[in-house]
């Protein structure tokens, strides 16, 4: 009794340590990221947040309580912002997701000469800097000398206003997102995609599954954990969205691609009201960790 | 019919492209486009001329920018992959404990647009006396929730006997991670390296905020100093830089970009 | 193998990182400066000019790629100014110089300012001016200045930079604007004599409107407008009708906001008058707006060019198969009671921040390089970038161009648009708006000023 007590303890302590050993190798290898991380980020984040409560100025700033968010809320602009944001991240998410996995999954059988041709033409252009490929969709997207209206009037159609006019800025913009910007998706999915393993395919093609089948019910439920990350990751940019707005329209016609980021901006540096900008881009967490907290839930991986 | 179904699928593939490729294929156009001719729409150009680089070289250090880019985003990227991928890996392989809370943080860092960041972070660069240095460009970018995140959802769609088998052999994670999972994930490594290197090439905001002197400047920064002069924008010059910058960064895509495809790691599983 | 480049790679990033550390270390300990090495240091000593010797000091300005130096480079002027101006005050040992970025530049600006460390001397946009007054982290430099040469500004310019009295930047280059008509539009249409194109070139509304009526001109299928007034976003150049009526945006100490005058209202009821009639054409919403240079309006506001630059924008903007026609510039029509036609100009000007370690002897030294930068001889430099110097004894730049006299004539007075930031908000949001509703007769004129006050005070007070 006593002996095999001692060995249960034993084996007991041994697996403890093992999982105690196995937590320190956890801990050992989070750390190159948490302390570049913790100090150069969230330390900052957390000084400039804490703003929220205060009304800023260079002499000194005063606390003011919630002050600054009751005057967000009262803002006309801030929800007009908020409604602009969610619209163009329900466009562009899922949209631009679908069109990435339809064109990866197209592009996932050629031979690796073409695959890397397509991938290099989809992903480019992103190579280029913001402001450029901004300028750039600008003039494509221009009513009178761009190109597009240009290409078009050949099919005798338009000429569209795109982005000088109020109703068709904001979608004119979600559009070039999604045809334009999936190159990085693109080049991620594919890379999952190589993880797969053939046999999947091979057991279902035997069993008589034709492309759809396969797309759906081998590379999709494969793919979730890519799926999680470019949702999350999707929607936590598109809520951030200033760039582009900022050069392309500048928040306009009459406020309509105004987003929130584009606000944060405007108050931060058009009026240098650190505090209004630190109580919105509060709010702004909120509502990203919130989204991201419910996306997380729906693609959770059940324990097997 | 199948054959005709694949010839449209293909044909619009094609055209896609094309049209993605619009963007770079005007700037270079514009970099050779003369003055007169910048306001016309054109899908071939008139005429060519070569002034806009030349002034580039002229009035600036490019070498030295380039040179100042090259280093500054090779370090970080390097830095990235192997933080970011360490972490991945935790969060993946081993899930020590809390590290939801820890995975959660981190990535709340994300959720902050830039602004909140860059008076505070400034503050700290100058205490630090970092200002102007190429430490100042380097060390607070070095880690990335994006990466992270993308290692961790890659290695956690690994086959887990792998892990299991590897387990039980008695040896330390370290060795493990080394011997096993890097190599495994390659794809990954090489996505997470050029997204970071693109990135970074092109970061403006805070190498700008951070440097002061020319000697400093990465490329995308100095070359702005040089073009933009109260709102008279010279789009040929723009263009003409905006066409440098984009050559390393090319280059390294393409080095890089044969890691992306499939059927590499498959390997090493034994079924 | 694998295990071995591994190690490589770890061992080669950990080499670098302490390099990188170690050139980190060495570099923080450098010149922060890049106008070290070039601009030289220039002796020490006392000044020849014989005034006490002055502790020695540093400036650092900020500065944009404008117009270029000797070199043939924006650099090499800002360093020729800086290397001249140290041999005139020995006992400025260093100017450090920053060139910016145009479009975020201001944001480095900014965030210096909050951090604590801005430069001394740089540009700003002066309709800007209100924000960095709000946070009081300008210098007022009319304290360093006699009142000689606070007059040697243009009074308009001086004025736009002066609150409660004091003159808070100095004013560097001005782009200012000047009515230009079609010539050839209204020789055809048998108008041409009735242009004021003698002397300063100034005119009344009544005289202006003897022109108007004839509006709209139809030849060849197409509509040509004497003028148009745009609504879209942004636009405000109707404006000018509201300043020539008398009208103004705030009253004095830009605390209210009174455009709903009477003679706001006599200048609305007038563009509505023109409208109705089809004089003038209105672009509202997401409408093209028509363009005077490529031929399809009479008048039209613009940026002042010279003669030679102006027969050069309309080569290019004319279609082709068009005849280039000949374009005068001339002065805005005034209304009545109004004196002076009034305009609008873009005004950048230099202004110098106060440091967190207040040094009398370094802000005077501060000062005197801003007002070196925009003396007479130096201002002369901006017409490089076609815009116009805002100091009268740098005199005609131009060489005699008619075109430049109109405008500097218009330049002795001017409007400016009040509280910078808060009237952008107002452009953006209200005004427009609020015309649009006037225009399409849903409120009348009165009205529609009524409320547009109403908000804008409501805005202000914010």
């Amino acid at each position: 009794m006593n002996h095999t007590s001692n060995l249960q303890t034993r084996i007991k302590r041994h697996y403890r340590n093992r999982k105690m050993q196995s937590h320190l190798w956890g801990y050992f290898f989070l750390l190159p990221q948490m302390i570049v991380i913790l100090l150069f980020a969230l330390y900052p984040i957390l000084q400039g947040l804490s703003l929220s409560f205060f009304e800023y100025s260079v002499a000194g700033s005063t606390w003011v309580g919630a002050q600054n968010f009751i005057a967000m809320l009262k803002d006309d602009v801030f929800w007009i912002a908020l409604r602009n944001t969610t619209i163009y991240t329900i466009l562009i998410v899922p949209g631009g997701l679908v069109v990435a996995l339809i064109l990866s999954w197209i592009i996932f059988p050629l031979s690796p000469k073409t695959q890397s041709f397509f991938k290099a033409a989809y992903y480019l252009p992103s190579v280029l800097a913001g402001v450029v490929l901004a300028l750039v969709w600008k003039w494509i997207l221009d009513p009178d000398i761009g190109l597009l209206n240009y290409l078009l009037s050949f099919i005798h159609l338009g000429p569209y206003p795109w982005l000088s006019h109020p109703d068709t800025a904001l979608v004119s913009l979600a559009m070039m997102s999604i045809l334009g910007g999936q190159g990085a998706s693109i080049i991620i999915i594919l890379a999952n995609m190589g993880a797969i393993p053939e046999s999947l395919y091979e057991s279902a093609r035997i069993d008589g599954g034709n492309p759809w089948h396969l797309f759906r019910f081998i590379t999709i439920p494969m793919l979730k954990p890519t799926i999680l990350y470019l949702l999350v990751i999707g929607v936590i940019s598109s809520y951030q969205v200033f760039d582009t707005i900022y050069i392309m329209t500048g928040g306009g016609p009459y406020y309509s691609t105004t987003t929130i980021a584009y606000l944060i901006y405007s108050s931060a540096f058009d009026e240098f009201e650190f505090g209004r900008a630190s109580a919105t881009a509060t709010v702004l967490f909120i509502i990203i960790f919130i989204l991201s907290m419910i996306q997380f839930y729906f693609f959770r991986e059940d324990k097997k | 019919m199948k054959f005709s179904y694949k010839m449209i699928l293909y044909a619009i593939l094609t055209a896609w492209a094309i049209a993605a490729m619009m963007p770079i294929y005007w700037m270079v156009v514009t970099a050779f486009t003369p003055q007169s001719l910048l306001m016309e729409i054109q899908l071939f150009p008139k005429s060519i001329v070569f002034n806009n680089f030349e002034t580039l070289f002229a009035k600036a250090p490019i070498d030295r920018w380039l040179f100042n880019s090259l280093l500054v985003s090779a370090l970080i990227t390097l830095g990235a992959v192997v933080s970011d991928s360490m972490a991945g890996y935790s969060y993946a392989m081993i899930k020590p404990k809390g590290h939801m809370v820890i995975f959660f943080l981190v990535l709340a860092c994300l959720m902050i647009p830039d602004q909140i960041r860059i008076v505070p972070l400034f503050i700290m660069i100058k205490n630090l006396g970092w200002y102007n240095t190429y430490a100042a460009l380097i060390v607070p970018f070095m880690s990335s929730v994006f990466g992270m995140f993308l290692m961790r959802q890659y290695m956690s769609s690994l086959p887990r006997e792998l892990m299991d088998a590897a387990r039980v052999e008695g040896c330390n994670e370290f060795v493990f991670y080394t011997r096993i999972v890097v190599p495994l994930c390659k794809p990954v490594f090489a996505v997470v390296a050029i997204f970071f290197f693109v990135g970074t090439w092109n970061s403006f905001l805070y190498p700008l905020i951070l440097t002061s002197s020319k000697e400093m400047r990465t490329l995308p920064v100095g070359l702005s100093t040089l073009m933009e002069n109260y709102s008279l924008v010279d789009y040929g010059l723009m263009m003409a830089g905006s066409s440098i910058s984009a050559i390393p960064v090319i280059l390294f895509f393409f080095m890089f970009q044969k890691y992306f495809t499939k059927g590499v790691t498959l390997g090493a599983v034994k079924e | 193998m694998i295990k071995r480049m591994n190690m490589k790679t770890i061992l080669i990033s950990i080499i670098m990182v302490v390099l990188i550390s170690a050139t980190a270390c060495g570099k923080s300990a450098s010149p922060t400066a890049s106008g070290n090495k070039e601009t030289g240091n220039t002796a020490t000593g006392d000044t020849a000019t014989g005034e006490k010797a002055a502790e020695p000091t540093d400036l650092t300005v900020w500065w944009y790629a404008f117009w270029n130096g000797k070199d043939g480079t924006p650099e090499g002027w800002i360093r020729e100014k800086a290397d001249e101006f140290m041999a005139l005050h020995p006992n400025v040992k260093k100017i450090n110089i920053e060139m910016l970025p145009g479009d975020t530049g201001p944001q480095k600006i900014d965030t210096s300012i909050a951090a604590g460390s801005p430069p001394d001397v740089t540009y700003i946009d002066l309709a800007f001016l209100p924000k960095y007054l709000k946070q009081k982290v300008v210098i007022p430099a009319s304290d360093y200045m006699t009142q000689e040469e606070i007059d040697d500004f243009f009074k308009s310019l001086s004025d736009y930079a002066t609150y409660d009295g004091k003159l808070y930047a100095l004013p560097i280059l001005i782009a200012p604007r000047v009515l230009y008509a079609n010539k050839t539009m209204l020789e055809e249409m048998g108008l041409a004599d009735k242009l004021p194109l003698e002397g300063d070139r100034s005119w009344t509304i009544e005289q202006f409107k003897e022109i108007a009526q004839k509006f709209p001109y139809k030849k060849g299928g197409k509509t040509y407008y004497a003028e148009q007034i745009n609504t879209t976003a942004l636009n405000w150049t109707h404006l000018f009708w509201f300043w020539n009526f008398g009208a103004d945006l705030y009253n004095k100490g830009d605390t209210q906001f009174i455009l709903n005058s009477p003679e706001g209202v006599k200048a609305l009821d007038f563009m509505l008058e023109m409208v109705d009639a089809g004089s003038f054409r209105l672009v509202s919403g997401g409408a093209k707006p028509s363009d005077f240079w490529a031929g399809d309006l009479a008048f039209s506001l613009g940026l002042a060019l010279t003669e030679d630059k102006v027969k050069e924008t309309l080569k290019e903007k004319t279609p082709e198969g068009q005849p280039i026609p000949e374009v005068v510039a001339i002065q805005f029509p005034r209304g009545p009671g109004v004196d002076i036609a009034k305009s609008y100009s873009g005004i950048g000007g230099l202004t110098v921040f106060k440091q967190k370690k207040a040094d009398e002897n370094h802000t005077k030294m501060a000062m005197e390089f801003a007002k070196f930068l925009t003396n007479g001889e130096n201002n002369k430099i901006v017409k490089e970038l076609g815009v116009f110097p805002t100091k009268k004894s740098s005199g005609d730049v131009f060489g005699g161009d008619v075109n430049a006299k109109i405008a500097r004539i218009m330049m002795e007075d001017g409007k400016d648009l009040g509280k910078g930031e808060q009237t952008y908000k107002i452009f953006e949001k209200l005004i427009n708006a609020e015309l649009d509703s006037a225009f399409s007769k849903k409120k009348t004129s009165q009205q529609t000023l009524d409320d547009l006050a109403k908000k804008a005070n409501d805005m202000l007070k914010q």
